[in-house]
């Protein structure tokens, strides 16, 4: 409360001293001065004028008092000197006498007469003609009595003197004391007012006499002369009489108020003029200054808010701010910066207060500064200009960030630093650096890291002379683990060998994933006591550890690809190839080897190419043909059946075996198509034989993979035997274990349905896969087909022949039908026979054949016959 | 020699006009007034300023210095009124305004009168300080003309 009244007081007072608000104050208050000390003079003036008035009044008043009395008095003395002349001379005698003495007043002022005792002028200076006075004033005056004084009247005019004028008069007496007549000095009103001046008197003034008995004798105003009016005593505020003793009569001296004050008045406006212009020009002059200050304020005041926004939006920012002035030394160079001013960001940044930075300097802040370029780079901005981006890792403990992006921007007399913390950014780039090389599950370089190791291997090798040895990893049995275990535990075993892996090579070896479950090592010869070749059988061992997974013990084991540089491929892709190449022929190997690459797997690979072209053609071109093996009851000799199996009669390389270009076709997807050509030209050639009379056979069909998951597999094979008319019961297809493994459920439900044709089904390659031998009692089979591999060895093998009995065994017990393929020897067929084998075919019956011949072959007599040996 | 020849020459000249004039004025009327000192005096000429200030009281002096006392005939005689009216161009009416004013204030008195010419000649005659204007008829060697140049 006390502190928001405070700082309400403050900013009044700032207002206040705030130049566009204390002007016109400090202005107005100069002009009330102005108008106070203007109309005070204008007072002082006025009263300094009325005094001058005044004095001037009195002393105009006592200079003509002064000259009317010494008028006055000269006319006495002329009256008395002309009285003593008349008695001394006479009445006629008198004038003449005074005129030669000199003695008579001058004529152009003055008239002067003397009359006899009845009224009568008998002399006059000037000369003028004679009449009679007895009737006038003057005259009875002085006739009634003796006043001893003289007489003035008031202005007359008679025959003698025809103008206006006074009369002073004075009484003659005879010896004996008698009247004797008057003596005149007669003069023009005129006279008595001739001082009027009118520098002093102006154009309204008054000057005059004025008798004891209030009649005028004479009044002068401007040019204007009255005589003979009434007047009672003095008139206005400036005007004065004063008595004249012994004459009766009064002088006047009247001033015109208004003529008096003229001079003031014209100072009076002059001062106002003054003032006004004065006032005028101090509006004028504080006005512009006002304007000035005003828009100087409202530049100040619009800076501020500026200011106030930039440090709001400073404060808000992400980044860092940090206001730099140069401090320089004595011969002008730059040597460090006093940090001026700083963000919110720019203190978590440092965990420095605001305050603290701004007292402090960057060498201060920060001494690396000088060793670490950081000044150097400051200082070539400055002098450079413009805005300089730059990220850098901090090393410096001041500041608390790993990566730091800053912008530095010369600003006059400094520089200002925007500063980021950019550590996530790298942190989250780094990550992805990584992501994009190296595989996520296992964490090892992916496909493209190691391709430019590779290369960059490639590149060492060449300069030092060296070589490097590309081994291409493929898991055996992983799909079995993935489709039999989960993709889950596919992926756990992956990890697995992936750290086993790693676990066996050198420092300048590396591991990678390529994908699904194959691996690339690298490794380079470097003259290490370890050669590559040990290291990689090293890995060949680790894979074949056994394996926990999902409780489960799992044993999985590798083949393995080398290709070596330069040998083998003078760059990564050849290389990689070749080490692919080698693997495949590692897997043909029977897997869990490891192959060196030669340049025969080229030419092998070559020569699939080749097929797989032809392949393409062949089934159009009718390339392909079948041939059939009998199959043979072993009880009584009989033929009862015959598997179909397909050539390729290829126009340049003769007749190909199925081994051969079945995977090609596999591979392709062609197996589709050729299998249907099978199954149909199967069922036709049956039909056929039937046709012609021949004894009825059951007619085998392999179905591959590719053909069994067909979903219009069942459609299919309907109708086949629909377009050949073939009985169903005279079809049977074989299935191998692998393909009915990958998907129990759906199939067993294709076997199903299958069978519900009314078509046989058996299992060909029994005992090489996996099979679910509790699942084996559910299938909907008529007959289980011993692999040949097994047949091979019997009677040389204890352990085949163990196996083999098993599985005639185990199918008794199914009741299922055993069939034995590839029996080639009598011992074979003894055993087989001896322990229960139902069927068999192989060459030692008969080979595949042609149709015809096999028409032959049934067409004989004596079918039996081997048998019978 | 010229350059004082000359402005003599033009005086000489302008004088004769003058004294022409005033003698053709005198044909036509009966004032007819000539102004005179003493023969004593040195005094020939003087200007029509130099004699109105002489006459009007506004100095007591003659251009070289001695004094000089004027003298007037009767107010409203003739041969007054021409005079002031030719030499000093003002009107009797002027004239006696100017005096009543010089007289009441006491700054001069106007100079004595005489009454007649002759009167006039004979106080002049004997004081070479006076000076006065006569009727042309009342002239004799007492005293002299005195030249009035404009």
């Amino acid at each position: 409360m006390n502190l928001a009244r405070e700082t309400r007081r403050a900013r009044w007072l700032r207002r206040g001293l705030d130049t566009h608000v204390s002007l016109p104050l400090f202005a107005m208050l100069l002009l009330v001065a102005i108008w106070v000390v203007a109309f005070h003079e204008i007072d002082a003036e006025r009263e300094h004028a009325q005094e001058a008035a005044t004095d001037s009044l009195q002393e105009m008043l006592g200079t003509y008092e002064a000259q009317v009395a010494r008028s006055v008095d000269g006319i006495e003395q002329t009256l008395r000197v002309l009285k003593y002349a008349v008695e001394r001379k006479g009445a006629l005698g008198a004038l003449p006498e005074l005129g030669r003495e000199g003695l008579l007043p001058p004529g152009v002022v003055f008239v002067v007469g003397i009359v006899d005792r009845n009224g009568t002028t008998v002399a006059s200076n000037p000369v003028a003609p004679s009449i009679s006075v007895a009737d006038q004033g003057y005259f009875k005056f002085h006739m009634e009595r003796d006043s001893g004084a003289t007489y003035v009247s008031p202005a007359t005019r008679d025959a003698a003197n025809s103008e206006w004028h006074l009369h002073f008069t004075r009484r003659l007496d005879d010896a004996d004391g008698n009247f004797a007549g008057i003596v005149i000095v007669e003069t023009d009103p005129a006279y008595f007012t001739s001082s009027y001046e009118r520098s002093r008197l102006g154009e309204h003034g008054q000057l005059g006499l004025v008798g004891t008995d209030g009649v005028v004798r004479a009044l002068r105003s401007g040019d204007k002369l009255s005589f003979g009016q009434t007047l009672d005593g003095p008139a206005g505020k400036y005007s004065g009489m004063r008595e004249l003793h012994g004459i009766g009569l009064n002088v006047l001296i009247g001033l015109d108020e208004q003529e008096l004050m003229v001079g003031f008045e014209r100072q009076r406006r002059e001062k106002i003029w003054e003032a006004g212009i004065l006032s005028g020009v101090l509006v004028f002059v504080t006005g512009l200054l006002w304007l000035w200050s005003w828009q100087g304020a409202r530049t100040r005041a619009r800076m501020r808010r500026a200011q106030e926004t930039y440090a709001a939006a400073s404060a808000a920012s992400l980044d860092a701010f940090f206001v730099m002035r140069e401090v320089r030394d004595a011969r002008g160079v730059i040597v460090d910066f006093k940090i001026v001013d700083a963000n919110q960001r720019a203190e978590q940044m440092t965990g420095s207060s605001k305050q603290f930075l701004c007292s402090t300097t960057l060498c201060t802040l920060i001494p690396e500064a000088r060793q670490n370029g950081m000044l150097t780079h400051l200082i070539d901005v400055t002098r450079k200009g413009g805005v300089h981006e730059q990220e850098w890792q901090s090393t410096v403990p001041q500041l608390r960030a790993r990566w730091l992006h800053q912008q530095v921007v010369a600003v006059r007399g400094g520089i200002v630093a925007i500063v980021r913390d950019i550590s996530e950014r790298k942190l989250a780039e780094e990550r992805m650096v990584h992501l994009a090389h190296h595989d996520t599950l296992t964490g090892l370089p992916n496909r493209s890291l190691i391709s430019d190791r590779l290369d960059m291997t490639i590149a060492q090798a060449q300069r030092s002379g060296g070589s490097v040895s590309v081994a291409f990893i493929d898991l055996d049995g992983f799909k079995l683990v993935n489709d039999g275990l989960g993709h889950n535990a596919g992926d756990d075993l992956l990890k697995v060998v992936a750290e086993r892996m790693s676990g066996c090579l050198r420092a300048s070896d590396t591991v990678g994933r390529f994908g699904g479950d194959e691996f690339v090592l690298l490794l380079s010869e470097t003259g290490s006591a370890v050669g590559a070749a040990q290291v990689i059988e090293r890995v060949r061992e680790a894979v074949l550890q056994s394996i926990s997974l999902c409780g489960q013990e799992v044993q999985v084991s590798c083949s393995i690809g080398v290709a070596v540089y330069p040998h083998d491929g003078a760059d990564a892709e050849t290389l990689l190839m070749n080490a692919d190449a080698a693997m495949y022929r590692a897997k043909e190997k029977g897997k869990n080897n490891c192959q060196f690459y030669t340049r025969e797997m080229n030419a092998s690979i070559e020569e699939k190419l080749v097929l797989l072209e032809g392949l393409r053609n062949a089934l159009e071109e009718e390339q392909f043909s079948l041939v059939y093996q009998p199959k043979v009851d072993l009880h009584d000799g009989r033929v009862f059946g015959v598997e179909a199996l397909v050539r390729w009669n290829h126009p340049e390389h003769g007749t190909i075996g199925p081994d051969r270009f079945i995977p090609l076709a596999e591979e392709s997807g062609m197996i589709v198509a050729l299998g249907d050509w099978v199954l149909r030209t199967a069922c036709a050639q049956n039909r056929a034989w039937q046709d012609a009379g021949l004894a009825p056979l059951c007619i085998s069909v392999n179905v591959s993979p590719r053909q069994f998951e067909d979903p219009r597999l069942v459609e299919r094979v309907q109708q086949a035997l629909d377009d050949t008319g073939l009985a169903p019961q005279w079809l049977e297809l074989e299935v191998t274990e692998g393909v009915i493994m990958r998907d129990l459920q759906q199939a067993v439900a294709k076997m199903a349905q299958v069978r519900a044709m009314g078509v046989s089904l058996s299992i060909d390659d029994f005992g090489t896969g996996y099979s679910s031998l509790s699942a084996l009692k559910s299938f909907p089979i008529s007959t289980l087909k011993i692999d040949k591999s097994f047949v091979r060895d019997l009677g040389r093998s204890s352990g085949d022949e163990a196996i083999a009995s098993s599985i005639i065994g185990l199918a008794h017990r199914l009741r299922l039908r055993v069939i034995a393929e590839g029996v080639e020897t009598e011992q074979q067929r003894a055993f087989l026979r001896e322990n229960g084998c139902d069927e068999m075919q192989g060459y030692l019956f008969s080979r595949p054949l042609p149709p015809l011949q096999l028409a032959a072959l049934l067409g004989a007599p004596t079918p039996r016959l081997a048998v019978a040996a | 020699m010229p350059k004082l020849i000359l402005p003599w020459l033009s005086r000489l000249l302008l004088a004769c006009l003058l004294l022409a004039g005033a003698g053709a004025q005198a044909s036509g009327s009966t004032a007819d007034f000539v102004v005179v000192v003493s023969a004593k005096s040195p005094l020939t000429a003087l200007s029509a300023e130099q004699v109105t200030a002489i006459f009007m009281s506004q100095t007591g002096r003659f251009p070289g210095g001695d004094e000089a006392i004027p003298l007037d005939l009767p107010f409203g005689s003739p041969l007054r009124d021409a005079f002031y009216n030719k030499v000093a161009a003002r009107t009797p009416a002027l004239m006696k305004a100017y005096w009543t004013k010089m007289v009441f204030t006491g700054r001069a008195q106007p100079p004595r009168e005489l009454s007649n010419s002759v009167a006039a000649r004979r106080m002049v005659a004997d004081n070479p300080a006076m000076i006065a204007y006569i009727d042309r008829a009342a002239l004799d060697p007492s005293v002299k003309i005195i030249q009035v140049t404009p």
